[in-house]
């Protein structure tokens, strides 16, 4: 299993450097200059290509890559162009944002998608279940943006329980903060969710009908045992591989998600950043999404090995 | 002399509803079992052998099976009485009556260690610490013959082979102090010798620790070597019943009969053909009337057409059988 973690390590590093090298040919593939966009067409050509020097643009492509590369290393990620400020500082700003939305919105998908899959289970074929699999199969297939816009036009326009958008830091206004965090983590999560709920009910169905579950009713074990203990290990192992595929949904989605609720973190920086040629900005935004990412698979494949020993002992 | 009996199953139905209509895999079966005796249940697969067995122990999958009528009697209680889902028949399951069942290989939870799932067992049915019941488990896993028990504790089931597997959950039994063991097909899954050594381990069991076992099998050939009595069953029904060494030297029902006609016998000469019936059983939904062996009986006469043939005994012992068949035809 050690072998195994640090080969998966190696791995990730190897797929955030091919992600580093995807992003800035991208971004210096795409037409426009950044420099210009950023400050406007009445600046002089010289003014421009002084900055253009400042930020070493002038340099050949594979200099600009291991100057950028070099400086991750050193903890500096480079200037925004627009903003005028380190990148670094930018993150310490706007990630904690996104973090703060992101992460409960996976712990809400997960415990509440894998919740309802086990009582759509317990009690196939009752209303319980039908709620459920509706609420899912609707959630599955709705875009987040457009969720978010019908529950802004709903719960903050109509009802007026929720404020519209933006955003307030959890230590600075908690009750605020709750507020304005429904929604959009609601949206976050309303995929994940779904497809939690559906892959938990028919993998606790499919292990309920196994030959061991019969043997642990057969020996008196309690009925909660043998729900909770016996069969809903079993019943997560596929549900873990959903949650690896869905974590990308998430983070995917609150970019998204973010736009629509004005929310200022990674998404809506990354969004104005590809308009404005952000070089700096797009670059690191992209390398930490897929950090993240990478990050997310890993803890997964790690509980594979929890929850099936066939997995953890096969590793060695 | 009237031996104790500690189990006695009278009348006991349990059908299956099914989209395309009932299925009645047990119907209207009664047996018994002595203290300290093994008795074997055979039949062709599909003629309801395992079905009844979980009845016994309210085991059926419900919906789409129901229990519909009948008694379970064990120790001077009808287990019928109890809902499948209580503390009374729980407490019965595994601690008074056990079972083993047909596929060892899914048995077990393949997520938890033998130990784990043998201690979990133990503590349902006695109030003990979790080092003890350990000890317990091992103690068990030694006394059905597992090598290095101490070690197999700690193994997955999929680490163990089939014979192992089959091995733990008689052991689970034993931890357990049931007094009866079911074992459903215990050797079907086996190589020969394992086949053997599974049935040796039941017969010392019985002198061990007075339990008293049900062996369920389509192979007449093995467990007849082991058990007192024969029940033979076709079509969720019982034809015949008897002392194993009745059932064997005068079997009178053509379907007992066609079944020890397909046991290779190794004693006898090697030329003899094996005979398997013709036919294949009937499944169990809307069964016609009269004796549901007819269409592959050698024998058929007027009456079996319409008449279910009901258990007669024939004989002075305490051989019965259900079929229509004349005394001098039989043994002929
Ligand atoms: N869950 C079920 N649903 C419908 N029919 C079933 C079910 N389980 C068993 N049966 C039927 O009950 C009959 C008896 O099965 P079983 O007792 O397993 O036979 P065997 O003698 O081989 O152990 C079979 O015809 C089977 O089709
Ligand atoms: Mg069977």
């Amino acid at each position: 299993m050690i072998n195994f973690i640090i080969k998966r390590i190696l791995v990730s590093f190897v797929v955030v450097f091919l992600v580093s090298l995807f992003v800035f040919s991208i971004m210096h593939i795409l037409p426009g200059d950044p420099v210009r966009l950023a400050m406007g067409f009445e600046a002089t050509e010289q003014d421009v290509q002084r900055v253009r020097e400042q930020l070493n643009l002038n340099k050949p492509l594979v200099e600009q890559y291991v100057l950028w590369i070099g400086g991750l290393f050193r903890g500096e990620f480079g200037i925004s162009i627009a903003y005028h400020r380190t990148v670094a500082a930018l993150l310490q700003e706007r990630l904690p944002r996104t973090i703060n939305l992101g992460i409960p919105a996976m712990i809400f998908a997960i415990i509440v998608g894998v919740g309802f899959g086990i009582i759509s289970a317990l009690w196939r074929g009752k209303w319980i279940d039908q709620v459920i699999t509706l609420i899912s199969t609707l959630g599955a297939g709705t875009p987040q943006f457009w969720l978010g816009i019908v529950g802004i036009y709903i719960f903050a326009i109509g009802l007026n329980w929720f404020p519209m958008q933006g955003y307030t830091a959890p230590n600075q206004d908690f009750a605020l903060y709750l507020k304005k965090a429904v929604m959009p983590v609601f949206c976050m999560a309303i995929v994940m969710f779904a497809s939690l709920a559906r892959q938990t009910r028919s993998s606790m169905l499919e292990v309920i009908n196994q030959d061991y579950i019969r043997t642990a009713r057969a020996y008196g074990i309690s009925e909660f045992s043998v729900i909770f203990r016996h069969a809903l290990k079993n019943a997560l192992i596929p549900v873990i591989t959903i949650i690896g595929l869905q974590v990308r949904v998430v983070i995917g989605g609150s970019l998204l998600v973010e736009q629509v609720f004005n929310i200022p973190g990674i998404g809506t920086m990354l969004t104005s950043a590809v308009s404005n040629r952000d070089y700096f900005v797009v670059q690191s935004c992209v390398l930490i999404i897929s950090l993240f990412t990478v990050a997310a698979n890993l803890i997964v494949d790690v509980l594979y090995g929890v929850f099936d020993p066939r997995i953890r002992l096969a590793r060695g | 002399m009237e031996q104790r009996r500690v189990l006695e199953v009278k009348n006991l139905k349990t059908s299956f509803f099914t989209p395309t209509g009932e299925v009645k895999a047990v119907d209207d079966v009664s047996y018994h079992l002595h203290e300290q005796e093994i008795i074997a249940i055979v039949g062709e697969s599909g003629c309801g052998k395992s079905v009844t067995q979980m009845s016994v122990l309210q085991l059926i999958q419900s919906p789409p099976g129901k229990i519909l009528g009948g008694q379970i009697l064990f120790e001077g209680k009808n287990l019928l009485d109890y809902a499948p889902k209580s503390q009374e028949m729980r407490r019965i399951r595994g601690a008074g009556i056990a079972m083993i069942f047909q596929e060892p290989m899914t048995s077990l939870n393949p997520v938890y260690t033998i130990g784990e799932q043998l201690t979990e067992v133990i503590r349902t049915h006695t109030k003990c610490s979790r080092k003890d019941a350990w000890q317990i488990g091992v103690a068990a896993l030694e006394a059905v013959g597992i090598p290095d028990a101490q070690e197999r504790m700690r193994n997955y089931p999929f680490q163990m082979s089939g014979g192992m597997v089959q091995r733990v959950l008689t052991a689970t039994a034993i931890a357990c102090r049931s007094k009866i063991i079911i074992a459903d097909e215990p050797t079907t899954a086996l190589d020969v010798t394992t086949q053997a050594q599974v049935m040796e381990l039941l017969l010392s069991l019985v002198e061990k620790y007075k339990t008293s076992i049900i062996v369920v099998t389509h192979n007449l050939g093995l467990v007849t070597r082991y058990s007192h009595r024969v029940y033979v069953m076709y079509a969720g029904k019982i034809i015949e019943a008897g002392a194993t060494e009745d059932i064997l030297m005068h079997p009178w029902h053509p379907y007992t009969r066609g079944l020890l006609e397909c046991v290779p016998n190794l004693t006898e000469d090697k030329e003899r053909e094996l005979v398997p019936i013709q036919g294949a059983p009937p499944r169990l939904q809307n069964l016609p009337p009269g004796c549901a062996f007819k269409p592959r009986c050698t024998c058929v006469s007027g009456l079996c057409r319409d008449e279910f043939p009901t258990l007669r005994r024939i004989g002075p012992n305490e051989h019965w059988v259900a079929c229509h068949l004349d005394a001098e035809v039989s043994q002929a």
